[in-house]
């Protein structure tokens, strides 16, 4: 050990610390080393007499008392909330709720979207997508009359629209079979007011529920997609009624929203 | 117990501001016994604490006066209201000497884990140390107080 390793050790003694090996080599060093040594001693006596100082500076009146009653005191504090995050158990719990909440809201989207006879109507729209448009008869009136046209044409009963769609106007219309069973499919003319669907061509469908093995809860909707493809079908009674179009589940779920703002308002017209 | 008010008290230099840090503490550390494990372990934690809150609210007080500059103010906030003459000025210390040495003096810590406390070598805590003490000797000069 040099000089200038025993000062730092010295210079970091504290009067009354337990004496290690380290620290008996520097103090022989300091024997050796008047200079050294008179330091030490002089620090020594600086830091006896501020220990003195310090141990003897007095508490405020009371402080101690205070101090002890709240050490005593049960915990009854306020929960910090950022503290008790950061435990680890805390967190742990936290993160399994996530979990658990995202998987709820899966299987409760999954449930939205599923129902059975859904893969009949995945069918109905993919032949949908084969179409030319030359495959339709025309058929312009409003939609809210295609069900009378259906009865007098195809002797099919409730073939109906439901009121929110009945003041769309219909462009074409067909019968086809789907295992043999009948579905109608209806265009409508593209509109500026189609919410969310001014361009793009809303399709209907109606059919029979039983036919194709559909249950469905009456009065509401269930919106499905199917590639870039969204359907929202309905069920009334024994008849579905199924509208499709090119577009996104949020756009088909405002629009939803649109029409059935719309219609109490166009059922109250005469 | 006392030594956490006297650290506090060396930090802040006001005996007032001292005694609602350190019952500001053993409220929030209140029902957390059982998490220290010994009387030692506990001042030492409660002791970092108080500093920290020291700190802290020293800062927030000289940061309008000072207009955001960094660095120590002249004059202390509370300096000689309620304090000590030995704590007013020590309060005046810049850190981390000061805590160094407080907490050195007060014994709360052994050197090598003040060290280690204040991340540093122990030749840079004897540094701290070192310069602490001739800090205090500049300033305490000539002058025969009690405590």
């Amino acid at each position: 050990m040099n000089a200038k390793e025993a000062r730092t050790v010295l210079r970091g003694h504290r009067a009354g610390q337990q004496q290690d090996a380290r620290l008996q080599k520097a103090l022989r060093h300091a024997d050796q080393d008047n200079a050294l040594k008179r330091e030490f001693q002089q620090q020594t006596e600086f830091d006896n007499r501020m220990i003195n100082l310090v141990e003897s500076l007095p508490l405020p009146e009371g402080l101690l008392d205070r101090m002890k009653s709240l050490e005593a005191e049960p915990a009854k504090r306020r929960l910090d909330w950022r503290a008790a995050l950061k435990q680890p158990p805390v967190l742990a719990g936290l993160i399994g709720l996530v979990v658990m909440v995202g998987i709820l809201i899966y299987f409760w989207m999954d449930r939205m979207q599923n129902f059975p006879g859904r893969e009949a109507l995945f069918r109905m729209i993919s032949t949908t997508q084969e179409m030319s448009g030359a495959e339709l008869d025309p058929l312009i009136t409003e939609a809210g009359k295609v069900g009378d046209w259906f009865l007098l044409k195809y002797g099919f009963e409730d073939f109906n629209v439901p009121p929110e769609f009945a003041a769309m106007k219909t462009v074409g219309s067909r019968i086809f079979k789907q295992d043999n069973f009948p579905v109608a499919q209806i265009a409508v003319e593209r509109d500026r007011d189609l919410g969310p669907f001014p361009e793009s061509g809303l399709l209907f469908f109606i059919f029979r529920a039983d036919d194709f093995g559909v249950k469905l809860p009456s009065n509401r909707w269930y919106v499905f997609t199917q590639e870039d493809w969204v359907a929202a079908v309905h069920a009334e009674d024994k008849t579905c009624f199924m509208v499709a179009v090119r577009g996104t589940r949020e756009q088909m779920d405002d629009f939803l929203k649109q029409l059935a703002k719309q219609t109490p308002a166009k059922q109250d017209q005469p | 117990m006392e030594a956490i008010y006297r650290f506090a008290l060396l930090l802040t230099g006001d005996a007032q501001t001292a005694s609602e840090a350190v019952l500001d503490i053993l409220r929030d550390a209140a029902g957390h016994a059982s998490q220290f494990r010994n009387d030692k372990h506990r001042n030492a934690c409660l002791a970092m604490k108080v500093r920290e809150l020291c700190l802290k609210r020293e800062q927030a007080a000289a940061a309008p006066r000072a207009g955001g500059a960094p660095g120590r103010v002249s004059q202390p906030v509370g300096l000689s209201r309620n304090g000590a003459p030995l704590a007013t000025r020590f309060h005046l210390m810049p850190e981390p000497q000061r805590s160094a040495l407080a907490l050195f003096y007060l014994d709360l810590f052994p050197p090598n884990e003040l060290a280690q406390l204040f991340r540093m070598k122990p030749d840079g805590l004897a540094d701290a140390l070192s310069a602490g003490r001739d800090f205090l000797r500049e300033h305490l000069q000539g002058k025969q107080f009690p405590a």
